[in-house]
């Protein structure tokens, strides 16, 4: 998929782990891993919302485009 | 989830009834095709009596009772899918399977069985029948390609139950 899930980089960026993130948003790990290693198909504007206010960051520092 | 228990239960019963008759109409079969001692015999299978047993009536009646047997496989198939559905499976790919090959065995099942009738009342009856209404022949037909359908619809829900369990 061109669409690439950059969640890592800001999670070491801001220092938190992912259960951490996962506890703040209100998503199980297992959908957050689902979220990083780019298996998702779909992102909900609200969790969206959630992880950029708790990463303080923007939609664009999470996600990025790349062509095939 | 109680009609699917009641449903199940009816077809568990027929499929229990039925069961014995699977043996006997493959004996039956073989009689049929080695055995000459049937002439004058009556039988009556599917609206059709049939007394003289020359080759062409041999061969409507093993097409008739080869029907009755892929009917048998049909329900068989439909047990297996009541099962999925009782342990919440529903979207599982054997059941999408077996509701296509429901569908596909229940379209051979109605031509083998419309046919031979057809031809039968034809050359040993000299009418020329055409229903249109509940025939089993369109009944059949209908709930074949209906399987058909069915299957492709579980198919296209499997892939939005997959988009949706994937959307975080």
């Amino acid at each position: 998929m061109p669409i690439i899930v950059n969640l890592d980089i800001m999670l070491e960026k801001r220092n938190i782990k992912s259960n951490e993130l996962a506890e703040i948003v209100g998503i199980t790990t297992a959908n957050l891993s689902i979220l990083k290693t780019g298996k998702a198909k779909a992102i909900r504007f609200s969790t969206l919302e959630a992880i950029c206010k708790a990463l303080d960051c923007q939609p664009a520092d999470i996600l990025g485009y790349i062509e095939d | 989830m109680r009609k699917l228990s009641i449903l199940k239960a009816i077809v568990d019963f027929f499929w229990i009834v039925s069961l014995p008759l699977i043996p006997i109409l493959l004996i039956f079969i073989g009689f049929v095709i080695f055995d000459n001692s049937l002439d004058g015999f009556p039988i009556k299978m599917n609206g059709i009596e049939i007394k003289s047993f020359d080759r062409l009536s041999k061969a409507i009646l093993i097409t008739l009772m080869c029907s009755y047997l892929i009917l048998m496989y049909c329900v068989f198939l439909f047990k297996k899918v009541l099962r999925y559905f009782s342990k919440i499976n529903l979207f599982d790919n054997v059941v999408i399977y077996n509701l296509n090959n429901i569908g596909i065995w229940l379209v051979v099942a109605a031509f083998l069985q419309g046919v031979p009738t057809f031809i039968y009342k034809i050359l040993y009856k000299q009418k020329l029948e055409l229903e249109i209404g509940f025939s089993s022949f369109l009944i059949m037909l209908c709930f074949g390609l209906f399987f058909m359908v069915l299957s492709e619809v579980f198919k296209v829900a499997k892939f939005a139950k997959q988009e949706n369990d994937l959307t975080i």
